[in-house]
């Protein structure tokens, strides 16, 4: 593996529902190490775009590739998922396992057939819960335990994958700030760690302005911006995008680009 | 985990345990008594060897339907499903009706279970096409079009019900008899034929327990996680229509089983499929026994049985009364 | 009374209770259900046709009964009737008979006019009877037969429980069709044919006489209880019906009491590939019973001789005490 082959790659990539396509042409690539956040207007297409990328929606047209091979036409399901992992925005559970159960479930696809976990596979799992900082939860059943709890197990099962490349959908929308950016701080060290790719929707433009090397804009199912965090987050660019008048100025804590309100409580309309 | 392992472990044995008590317990009750010195001596010639069947069958059919309930309610995701609800019982019973109508019952022994068995794999077969939109069979779509393909050929066989009424009195009650449930078995190559087909079809979804634990978490997580979402559907939903299949041409439909014991058991042991199935087909094979006993032993008084599902409903309604008071009691303390 | 027939009002003691259909109904349904089962899509036509006839003629009003002269217009229910009604020579008065009603070979040619059990009102109606007879429990009660009534037809439905009804029957047959004298003879000729059974088995003790278990259906079992006529039979074969005691006429019986009550004979009246003799040792359970293991399974009897309270009922007598007392087959 070259270290110029992206860990993933979106190429031309035009998908959607019923015939209708909802992203148009989006190519994205995402390296080893990098942690990229997508932004965008409601209903502008980032999770169809996480779907197609992350093997669950095949693009009419234009091809996704995970470390240089097709996704859909090359790779196997078992073989996209020990490479690739997701973490969805709100899994619905009605079964009550334990946090325990749910990331050793992460463990499939390295499982043989007849799905036994060996003690390897618990070794894993324990790290990635601790990874995750939910390792005291083990035994609780996960209807059980709050929403950011939840999260942080469904972070722990996508991390039991081993994965190469993680994506993530709406990461920190159930959490309070104090755990946003926990949330955010565990995910950067665990990329630098391990050289994680890290593609993550962000609805927080600051949260994401804080964490990643790179920002993609999308509006209407077009990718409108991808570069480095400063560079994309400018105030016309995204006035523009969100049909909102904002300023940008420097985060005199972190160095960081912020985004400001420019239009407040006085202002009508 | 190792406690949950523990747990397995200790549900297993109970479990058999249980099983080997009742099934024994079974053998020497009946609607006649039988003195167990007689009934020993008699063999398995005799009535011993008569309700000696009967409890194999019922063994059989209780893991059977358990075994189809557990995977259902995984399926699709609801704990509330159960092994008829996607058609194939209408499906059999149609096939029953047609076999007993048409007087192929006085041609062949094994006309109505073959009958009952093409039918319901007919029906199974309609529902997964009707249910298929493009590449992928959505699991509401396959509620949908189980309970409607069920709905149109319950009519049908309602209307053969009717018309046969008036004219056939044995007719009648053959198919009467057959919705209501009977471990009546007569053919022992039949019953090793049904045995067979559920000890694999049960060991099979034990060996694929573990996905069945993935399917739960959903469809796109499921295959997040790597696994191929369609053909694992396939294949459960094959595995799970030939053990109601073959379980209902055996036996008519009996019905219950397979919605209370997987939940029951969930209830108790948790969701973990490993456990969950292995324990639920026991778990259903002690219910079907201790229902059958019932059945023999009830109106004894004159001779005759009561149709096991006319037991298992019995059982199986004020049960769910009690769940659900208990689970409003919990909400509400 | 009108026209000299009695009404229904008079009929004698001959009105049934119990709502179930005789056993030659059950055992017809192998034969007949098949049709039926072909004209499914049929009979929803025919129902639409009959609706529309019914509805004609309540337009066009009641049609008044011709008075044939001497001879009487009599639509049969039941194949029984039929026979017992040719058996006492008035054959010529049919006019319609059921679809079942195919002895004696001359029933055959007559007009249909419904099912046994389904009687086909408005093809009774179209026949212009003087008067319409069945037999059986249930009868009574059916919508074509209230229908029949409700236009003044003269239906008369006997009661066929046990002998003593046969004998009523033939009695009342003879009075309506002024057979009386036919009726007479038949009932002295079937009297002392029982009479000639009953004296070949009347020194074995009651004991000693075979234990017969008659066998209506398979699945689910039936047999013949308390009230049925076939119980009666095999006890003027010289034979105990095993399930003498079970109440009313056709109970479902559990293999267990068959098997524990270890009849040595057995009566098949449900015949075919299904339920022959040899497939009767198969049944698990039954190796052991005394009439398996001596051969005794009788499937070859013809059943209307026994389910078919007709004259030949006393045929069914004979036979069957024949068999019960004949040589054990080797």
């Amino acid at each position: 593996m070259s270290r110029k082959e992206p860990a993933l790659e979106l190429a031309g990539v035009t998908c959607g529902y019923d015939g209708r396509a909802v992203v148009h042409e989006a190519a994205l690539s995402l390296a080893p190490g990098e942690f990229v956040g997508l932004a965008g207007p409601n209903g502008c297409g980032k999770t169809t775009l996480l779907r197609a990328a992350s093997g669950v929606l095949p693009p009419r047209v234009g091809a996704v590739r995970l470390f240089g091979r097709d996704l859909y036409r090359d790779l196997a399901p078992r073989d996209v998922a020990k490479a690739l992992a997701v973490v969805s925005q709100d899994l619905p559970v009605d079964f009550s396992f334990t946090i325990e159960e749910v990331v050793l479930m992460g463990r499939t696809p390295h499982l043989s057939w007849f799905g036994w976990e060996s003690r390897a596979d618990l070794e894993v799992a324990r790290k990635a819960m601790a990874d995750a900082e939910i390792a005291e939860l083990a035994d609780r059943a996960i209807t059980e335990v709050s929403g950011g709890e939840r999260q942080r197990a469904f972070l722990a099962m996508a991390l039991a994958q081993e994965p190469k490349v993680l994506l993530l959908d709406e990461p920190t929308s159930h959490l309070d700030l104090h755990h946003q950016v926990t949330a955010l701080s565990r995910l950067d060290r665990l990329r630098r760690r391990d050289g994680l790719a890290v593609l993550a929707v962000m609805h927080d433009l600051n949260l994401a302005a804080e964490f990643c090397d790179r920002i993609v804009l999308m509006r209407a199912g077009r990718l409108l911006a991808d570069g480095p965090t400063s560079q994309v987050l400018t105030e016309g660019r995204l006035a523009e995008l969100f049909s909102e008048p904002v300023r940008v100025i420097e985060n005199p804590a972190t160095g960081r680009p912020h985004v400001m309100l420019a239009r407040g409580r006085g202002a009508g309309g | 985990m190792t406690s949950r392992r523990w747990m397995r472990t200790r549900a297993l044995v109970a479990l058999s345990a249980l099983l080997a008590l009742v099934a024994t317990g079974a053998l020497f009750v009946g609607t006649v008594w039988v003195p167990p010195g007689e009934l020993l001596a008699g063999g398995l010639g005799g009535t011993l060897g008569l309700r000696a069947s009967r409890v194999a069958i019922g063994i059989v059919v209780g893991a059977a339907l358990s075994a189809a309930g557990v995977i259902f309610q995984a399926v699709l995701r609801n704990p509330l499903a159960e092994p008829y609800v996607l058609g194939v019982s209408s499906g059999a019973g149609l096939g029953a009706a047609v076999t007993i109508l048409s007087g192929a019952v006085a041609l062949w022994v094994w006309a109505l279970p073959a009958g009952a068995f093409v039918g319901g794999l007919l029906t199974m077969v309609l529902v997964y096409r009707l249910a298929r939109v493009g590449a992928r069979v959505p699991v509401h779509s396959l509620l949908l079009a189980g309970v409607a393909v069920g709905a149109v050929i319950g009519s049908v066989l309602m209307f053969l019900v009717s018309t046969a009424s008036v004219e056939g009195g044995g007719s009648l009650r053959s198919i009467v008899w057959w919705l209501l449930g009977s471990l009546q078995i007569t053919d022992l190559t039949l019953l090793a034929v049904v045995g067979g087909a559920v000890l694999v079809g049960v060991v099979l979804a034990f060996v694929l327990a573990r996905d069945l634990n993935v399917m739960v978490l959903g469809e796109e997580p499921a295959a997040h996680l790597g696994l191929s979402v369609e053909r694992t559907k396939l294949v459960f939903f094959a595995l799970g229509s030939l053990l109601t299949g073959v379980s209902v041409a055996a036996c008519g439909l009996i019905g219950f089983v397979g919605l209370i014991v997987p939940h029951t058991m969930r209830m108790i042991l948790g969701p973990d499929h490993r456990t969950l199935l292995p324990c639920a087909a026991l778990a259903g094979a002690v219910f079907i026994v201790v229902a059958d006993t019932i059945a023999r032993t009830a109106l004894a008084g004159v001779g005759t049985e009561l149709p096991i599902g006319v037991v298992t409903a019995l059982m199986g309604g004020p049960f769910f009364i009690a769940l659900l008071r208990r689970q409003r009691r919990v909400t509400w303390s | 009374m009108k026209n000299g027939i009695p009404g229904p009002e008079t009929s004698g003691p001959g009105i049934f209770v119990s709502p179930s259909l005789g056993p030659e109904g059950i055992r017809l349904a192998t034969t007949h259900e098949r049709r039926r089962l072909w004209a499914a899509a049929g009979t929803v036509t025919t129902l639409l046709a009959l609706a529309a006839a019914m509805l004609a003629s309540n337009l066009l009003g009641d049609r008044p009964v011709p008075s044939s002269g001497s001879r009487l217009r009599i639509v049969s229910l039941s194949p029984n009737i039929t026979e017992i009604v040719f058996a006492l020579g008035a054959g010529q008065d049919l006019v319609g008979v059921t679809t079942a009603c195919d002895y004696p070979p001359e029933a055959r040619r007559l007009a249909r006019a419904g099912g046994f059990g389904s009687p086909d009102a408005e093809a009774i109606l179209a026949l212009k009877p003087q008067l319409v007879v069945g037999s059986g429990p249930g009868m009574d009660v059916l919508p074509a037969v209230e229908l029949l009534r409700r236009r003044e037809v003269p239906v008369c439905i006997l009661s066929e429980a046990s002998f003593g009804d046969l004998f009523l029957a033939i009695r009342r047959l003879g009075d309506l069709t002024g057979r009386v004298e036919a009726a007479a003879r038949l009932t002295a000729s079937l009297s002392e044919r029982l009479a000639a059974v009953e004296r070949r088995f009347r020194d074995v003790p009651e004991g000693k006489r075979p234990r017969v278990y008659v066998e209506i259906w398979m699945q689910p079992l039936i047999s013949v209880g308390a009230s049925s006529f076939v119980t009666e039979l095999v006890r003027r074969a010289g034979g105990i019906s095993i399930t003498a005691d079970l109440p009313g006429d056709y109970p479902q019986v559990s293999p267990e009491v068959v098997v524990a009550r270890d009849p040595s004979v057995i009566v098949l009246t449900h015949g075919g590939g299904s339920a022959t003799a040899a497939s009767v040792g198969r049944r698990v359970g039954w190796a052991r019973v005394t009439a398996v293991r001596e051969m005794r399974v009788i499937a070859d009897l013809l059943p209307d001789l026994i389910l078919r309270p007709g004259p030949r009922l006393v045929e069914g007598v004979e036979e069957l005490s024949r068999r019960l007392y004949a040589e054990v087959a080797p």
